[in-house]
């Protein structure tokens, strides 16, 4: 639906796509940090993601409303957000790296969309960092194409496989009796 | 330096080439770290589970053992005991009695009847150590306290068993087995701890049913206890293990605080989780 949606205002109304990919950037990246959110167990990890993603959102709105005047493509903002969801991408990893000794990660449908993610913004993290400074380069709008289709397509291969897989819970319950067994016999032995 | 001037002297097409196909490689390179490392771990399962395997076989082996070790001591003491007393018996009984006298007859008779008394009670016993009556009739709490009170009646050992909550009782096969294994237990303290005191508690909690044993003599712990259960020793302790399995319980072995005594407890799930 994105990737129809822009084609859709690329090709029909490219002013007013002018303007909303502002908008997408924010909202893309509030979706995303909602998702690491979900997916993250420790709540310090949780709160540390609010604040980025806070920060990451008053930075976009000056850099769009007071810097840029909305006059050109947020490049610069969309190579931090995609640094952003790397280094998120990257620690769910290292996470899972340590924690996954009882499951297998790939049967988990968060993993595949770590993945999709870590693969999709790491691919178009150049193109998109170059795209407004080539913006008249037809050599480089060739390769922008090319390598956006590309990663596109990867993407929503990789997303329609993560919507496949179903999250197998896993329990480990090594809990001990916590049952006080041993006051009766202290009254037992007491004379 | 001598980047930036190779840089500078690149196109912005061959610089996004370049940097897309240098992030792909770092995304690849993590995902292939991610996935050796998911190898790995599943490697480290195969081979955790196939020592879970072989500790099963050597518990089946063992529990084979010690029923062929029980059916060897029916069989002497059915051999040793009962069949000579039987035989004893039909000599006093053989054809010639008819032409003794009364007196010689009624001796006879006597003597037979004493020894077919002894080997009814030799042949009880041996039942009742196949399968105590009292567990059977009256149930696990009535069984233990009855194991308790002739280990105390021996005046050797201060023994005694207590159930706090057997409203809901365990099946007769779990009853049976939970007696089995308190019985080793008692076993193994009464042949090599050198205690003073048993001490038995039962008690339930959600699904579980609790016993704890607890004694002051020389006991083992956790660690000890599954070292000799995995090795070549150890006949016992393998069927306690064993037992606990098809129960599908928990076994600690731990020591008190104060280092005074030994505690062992048991956890029975009354309905075993699948």
């Amino acid at each position: 639906m994105n990737d129809v949606l822009s084609i859709y205002f690329q090709f029909k109304h490219s002013s007013v796509g002018h303007y909303l990919l502002p908008a997408f950037t924010i909202m893309e990246f509030s979706f995303l940090s909602y998702f690491f959110i979900l997916i993250f167990s420790k709540p310090k990890v949780k709160t540390i993601i609010k604040i980025i993603w806070l920060s990451f959102t008053s930075f976009a709105c000056i850099d769009y409303f007071i810097l840029n005047k909305l006059e050109s493509l947020d490049s610069f903002t969309i190579g931090i957000e995609s640094m952003l969801i790397i280094l998120f991408a990257i620690y769910f990893l290292y996470i899972n790296l340590k924690d996954s000794v009882n499951f297998s990660i790939y049967s988990t449908f968060n993993f595949w969309i770590v993945i999709t993610l870590l693969l999709y913004f790491a691919g178009t993290f150049f193109i998109y960092l170059l795209v407004e400074s080539n913006r008249y380069n037809v050599e480089f709008r060739k390769i922008y194409v090319i390598l956006n289709s590309s990663f596109n397509i990867i993407k929503n291969i990789l997303f329609t496989i993560a919507i496949c897989m179903k999250i197998k819970p896993t329990i480990l319950d090594t809990s001990k009796p916590n049952i006080d067994l041993d006051d009766d016999f202290i009254i037992n032995r007491t004379p | 330096m001598f980047f930036l001037q190779i840089f500078g002297s690149l196109n912005s097409s061959t610089v996004t080439l370049l940097g897309t196909f240098g992030m792909c490689i770092m995304a690849i390179a993590v995902i292939t770290v991610l996935v050796m490392h998911q190898r790995r771990v599943f490697r480290f399962n195969r081979q955790l589970h196939k020592m879970e395997e072989e500790k099963q076989q050597m518990l089946l082996r063992a529990s084979i053992k010690f029923q062929e070790e029980e059916r060897s001591r029916i069989a002497a003491d059915l051999h040793d005991d009962a069949g000579p007393l039987l035989a004893t018996a039909r000599l006093y009984l053989n054809e010639n009695l008819i032409h003794q006298d009364t007196a010689t007859q009624l001796q006879s008779l006597f003597s037979a009847k004493q020894i077919i008394d002894d080997s009814i009670v030799l042949i009880r016993n041996i039942s009742h150590s196949l399968l105590p009556p009292t567990l059977k009739n009256f149930g696990l709490e009535a069984a233990t306290k009855d194991l308790f009170d002739r280990i105390n009646g021996s005046g050797v050992i201060n023994a005694s068993a207590r159930f706090h909550d057997n409203r809901e009782r365990l099946n007769d096969e779990q009853e049976l087995l939970v007696f089995r294994v308190i019985q080793e237990l008692v076993t193994n303290i009464l042949k090599h701890s050198s205690a003073g005191f048993i001490h038995l508690t039962q008690n339930a909690q959600g699904n579980s049913v609790y016993f704890r044993i607890h004694h002051d003599g020389k006991g083992i712990l956790q660690s000890q206890f599954d070292q000799l259960e995995h090795g070549s020793h150890g006949l016992g302790l393998k069927n306690i293990q064993s037992r606990i399995r098809v129960l599908k319980g928990n076994i600690f072995f731990e020591i008190d605080s104060t280092h005074t005594y030994y505690k062992i407890t048991i956890e029975i799930p009354r309905t075993p989780p699948d």
